[in-house]
């Protein structure tokens, strides 16, 4: 039983540290782009009008190369990120956003997988009452 | 003269199959051994006519046969021969006939499996295996023919999509297609069992089989269309939430669920109802994500060119072929007589209750993700978008606690048996999860989801190995020879385990690529050297290079880790004269720890290029996960052979 | 023991036959509409034209020595705006249908993302229908505008709200079918 437990535990250790290995060599984040990171996470939830399914973080389409600079623009404007949201909404509608907005039209989407899940979980507990 | 050959024998299948639907609803309550065969022979008939009919259009794309319609606008003389040949299923049509010739294969195969010992579901199997094939068939002679032939024929054909010349999206779309249709066969037997009326442990026995190969093709065809995104689309994303991605990754989450349902019915008759519902909904969304892809409803990277009408008749496939076995299941489930078992909470049987309720309630958010904008859209006009963000918010959290569950689940006992080794193995989980969250914490505090997912890889992990490291000392072998894994293997069954272990596999490759990733994007022009931590690329040269239907602008890099050589990266942009598109082609150098990935984008001598290099960990570990899971996949089939080929009942000690 | 939940038995098949409605409805509606699904409807129909100015283009056409387009000599009719580019394919296919819209309603131009001398060789290619044409060189006007490519042909009214917006080049039909009749409205 000793010698199951050990070998257990030193097969997970040796996983463990070449996972973390990995990460650690690495450097992270080392951006030498133009763009700042903020931008880029809020590109990544702004979707490309030109594109086939694509953020414009991901795209070089004309269009997205003009909107993540508008979007430079307005945070050294010091605009937030949900100001960044809004300014393009009022232009393009919520379909340019890649997160959906909870709003009336959105209500639905975001609750309905948790109404599923809250009934599912109170099926089991009703379940393994009896 | 030989395509219409082609279409004649589709017009053949056709008529035998309404045929054999005739003769099968006439016989089906005065079931005989003689209308059996007669079903079975014919179903070996349709698969011979649509064999040939497929051989000819595949026979009219290698030697560019342009008088027909698909071929002119999907080929080109210059296309290498692999190309030409996988050309034949990457246009709506051919595809569409790859489909009924493996549906009919799966229906050939099934009727002549040698240990079928019910005569009277079988005959129900083969009957609605043919309805299928015969609403296909009438689908493709009346919309879709692939024979269909141009007035006036061009010399030299339309080309296809650069995208698709690719042999990783060459295998793509059989192996895909293996999984949907072979989940046709687990919805013919459970339709067959709600005609019939009977259901038993050896129902469930001759399913799982079935069931196995095509969840293990599913998971294949999915991988290899992930990772052919990966390294041809250029930005090194491997998974978009693409509703075409959705229609694919449905079916193969009901199959997991099913697959596991099955596992229990084998042994003890309960959970029928699930085995039944989950065998016809795995199927039906199989035929959903066909109606998506194929209807006009939804635009995405790669539908097929979209046509309304032809949506209006998969719908109405679809409506027969799910709405009816769904009014049979309403009507009909209620009569199964089930086992009366009590269970704990921490039993086998539990446990499966909550991954069903758990995977349906994943696969119903993936549905509510691909379907909500366009019925928002019909219902006031408003667009949205749904990307990533939503399902990172809605399907993680959902799938996380089947993660957790995935790792004790294996040391739950059955019933109100006592779980022999779960406190031990608990204890174990628990410490080492707590020395992986303070591990990936002090590499990287800042983001708690990649400590979550990188410590779920671990806990599934170390699960995984613990169960296979009892069974070693439980079979009281000692690793010191190769001839005694091979006893371990023939006394233990593995599958589930290695099936698991892909999955933290996986697992471990999202949290590398997701949460760890660097990024450099710039200008770079021929004799830069520049060094990112302890790499350092050096560009080389650059150079214009003739394909075979295509030039290519090549740009020449050389990577060095640690000051150790490590290769050549020559990322290219190609251009295609015939189809006038332009692709870039990313250079890639993988290795166990991690991908190098260079794009090339616009530039010159002067200016210099811009380029973009991504540092991808442990990214291929997404894909070496996938194949695992495959992997065990065959591995159960394999390892259940023996078991049932000899029809001995599966004892209660044997799971 | 027999199963005792026939009523959710049904639920399977009550979701199903909603998901297939709803597809149906969605279906029959793409069927019947004329221009692609995938074209968004603007934010901006209701509201007033944006306030951002517009520099007009350097063509040599300046008579008045004015530097900015200015819509308010537009008010009280009905005129259009149209968003076109030299490098722009599909503006020059519809070239012709914004001559003989200029001959019903005025039309001003605005030159995306274009260099002045482009703009003038385009505009002695094709002929020039606008009254007036204003320059967005770096793309900002038409982000405010909410374009999204070119061409865009945008209506506005004698009240300075924009009622009409087509993406896309203009084509006959679209011209037939939905821009004439809001003409011939304002002029009842």
């Amino acid at each position: 039983m000793k010698k199951q437990f050990c070998s257990i535990l030193s097969i997970c250790f040796l996983y463990i540290t070449i996972i973390s290995n990995i990460t650690l060599a690495e450097e992270k984040n080392t951006q030498l782009n133009f763009l700042t990171n903020k931008t880029r996470e809020i590109a990544q939830n702004i979707k490309c009008l030109v594109c086939q399914n694509q953020s414009i973080d991901e795209s070089n389409s004309e269009l997205a190369k003009d909107l993540k600079k508008l979007i430079e623009e307005k945070l050294n404007d010091g605009l937030d990120e949900d100001e960044i949201y809004t300014f393009l909404r009022e232009r393009y509608g919520d379909y340019i956003l890649l997160k959906p907005p909870l709003n009336t039209n959105t209500i639905l989407l975001w609750f309905l997988p948790f109404i599923i899940l809250v009934f599912s979980s109170i099926y089991i507990f009703k379940f393994f009452k009896k | 003269m030989i395509p219409e050959l082609g279409h004649v024998f589709l017009v053949l299948a056709f008529v035998a199959s309404i045929m054999q639907i005739v003769f099968w609803t006439y016989h089906i309550n005065s079931f005989n051994e003689l209308a059996l065969d007669i079903l079975k022979k014919s179903a070996l008939l349709n698969c011979i006519f649509i064999l040939i009919s497929f051989l000819i259009l595949t026979y009219s794309f290698i030697i560019s046969d342009f008088s027909l319609l698909i071929v002119s606008n999907n080929s080109h003389t210059l296309k290498p021969l692999i190309y030409k040949i996988s050309g034949t299923w990457g246009n709506h049509e051919g595809s569409l006939l790859l489909w009924v010739l493996i549906l009919s294969s799966f229906t050939f195969l099934v009727s002549y499996k040698k240990t079928h010992n019910n005569g009277e579901l079988l005959f129900s199997i083969i009957g609605v295996q043919t309805l299928i094939l015969c609403l296909f068939l009438a689908f493709i002679l009346l919309t879709s023919n692939p024979f269909e032939r141009v007035s006036a024929i061009p010399i030299e054909g339309r080309g296809l999509n650069p995208l698709l010349q690719d042999p990783g999206l060459a295998f793509h779309p059989p192996m895909l297609y293996v999984g949907y249709v072979g989940l046709s066969v687990s919805f013919s037997f459970a339709v067959g069992a709600l005609i019939t009326g009977k259901i038993n442990k050896e129902w469930a026995q001759q399913i799982r089989p079935w069931i196995t190969i095509a969840w293990s093709a599913l998971t294949m065809g999915i991988a290899l269309g992930s990772w052919w995104a990966y390294y041809e689309l250029g930005w090194g994303g491997w998974w978009f939430w693409d509703p075409v991605e959705n229609a694919s990754f449905m079916p193969w989450l009901i199959a997991t669920a099913l697959l596991h349902s099955i596992r229990i019915l084998e042994t003890r008759l309960i959970f029928i109802n699930w085995c039944i519902l989950l065998s016809i909904l795995g199927f039906a969304f199989s035929l959903l994500g066909t109606f998506i892809v194929r209807s006009g409803l939804l635009t995405s990277v790669h539908s097929f060119a979209s046509d309304p009408s032809r949506g209006i008749f998969i719908l109405i496939i679809l409506v027969i072929s799910v709405g009816g076995p769904l009014i049979l299941y309403a009507l009909k489930s209620s009569l199964f007589r089930e086992q009366k078992l009590q269970f704990n909470l921490l039993s086998k049987e539990s446990a499966l209750l909550i991954n069903n309720l758990f995977f349906t309630t994943a696969t119903a958010t993936v549905l509510i993700g691909t379907l909500y904008p366009l019925f928002l859209d019909a219902f006031n006009g408003d667009k949205i978008s749904i990307g990533p963000a939503y399902y990172n918010a809605t399907f993680a959290p959902i799938m996380a606690p089947i993660i957790l569950l995935m790792a004790i689940a294996p040391f739950f006992n059955w019933g109100k048996g006592k779980s022999k080794n779960l406190l031990k193995i608990i204890a174990i989980l628990i410490t080492t999860s707590l020395v992986s969250v303070i591990t990936l914490y002090t590499i990287d505090g800042s983001s708690i989801f990649a400590i979550i997912c990188g410590s779920l890889s671990i806990w599934l992990f170390v699960g995984v190995v613990s169960d296979l490291i009892i069974k070693f000392t439980e079979t009281k072998i000692k690793l010191n020879k190769v001839s005694n894994l091979f006893i371990y293997i023939s006394k233990n069954k593995i599958g589930m385990n290695i099936a698991h272990l892909g999955v933290a596999i996986f697992l471990a490759g999202v949290t590398g690529e997701q949460f760890f990733k660097t990024e450099f994007s710039g200008r770079k022009n021929i004799g830069d050297t520049f060094s990112i931590g302890n790499r350092v690329l050096e560009f080389k040269n650059f150079e214009t290079i003739n394909g075979p239907n295509y030039q290519s602008e090549m740009g020449i890099f050389t990577l060095h880790h640690n000051s150790k050589f490590i290769g050549y990266l020559k990322p290219e942009k190609r251009y295609y004269p015939t189809e006038q598109t332009q692709t870039t082609e990313a250079a890639i150098i993988s290795n166990f720890l991690g991908d190098t990935y260079i794009v090339l984008g616009e530039g010159n001598y002067e200016t210099g290029w811009s380029i973009r290099i991504y540092f991808n960990p442990l990214v291929s570990w997404i894909w070496a996960g996938a194949f695992l899971m495959a992997l065990g996949g065959v591995t159960s089939i394999i390892q259940n052979k023996k078991t049932f080929n000899n029809a001995t009942k599966v004892s209660l000690n044997e799971i | 023991m027999k199963s005792k939940f026939s009523i959710t038995n049904f639920l399977p098949v009550i979701l199903f036959s909603f998901i297939v409605i709803i597809s149906g409805l969605v279906l029959y509606k793409l069927r019947s509409s004329s221009s692609p699904p995938s074209n968004i409807t603007s934010q901006l129909i209701g509201k007033k034209i944006p306030e951002v100015p517009v520099k007009l283009a350097n063509l040599n056409l300046n008579i008045n020595n004015e530097e900015f387009l200015n819509f308010k000599n537009y008010q009280n009719q009905l005129f259009a705006v149209n968003f076109f580019a030299s490098w722009c394919a599909p503006c020059r296919v519809e070239a012709p249908l914004i001559e003989d819209l200029s001959k019903i309603i005025p039309v001003i131009g605005i030159a995306y993302k274009d260099k002045d001398i482009d703009t003038k060789k385009f505009l002695e290619e094709f002929g020039n229908p606008y009254k007036k044409i204003g320059a967005d060189s770096s793309g900002k006007i038409a982000i405010e505008w909410g374009v999204y490519g070119v061409p865009e042909t945008f209506l506005i009214n004698e009240k300075g709200d924009i009622i009409y917006r087509h993406a896309g080049p203009l084509l006959y039909n679209v011209f037939k079918s939905e821009i004439l009749p809001l003409i011939k409205n304002k002029n009842q």
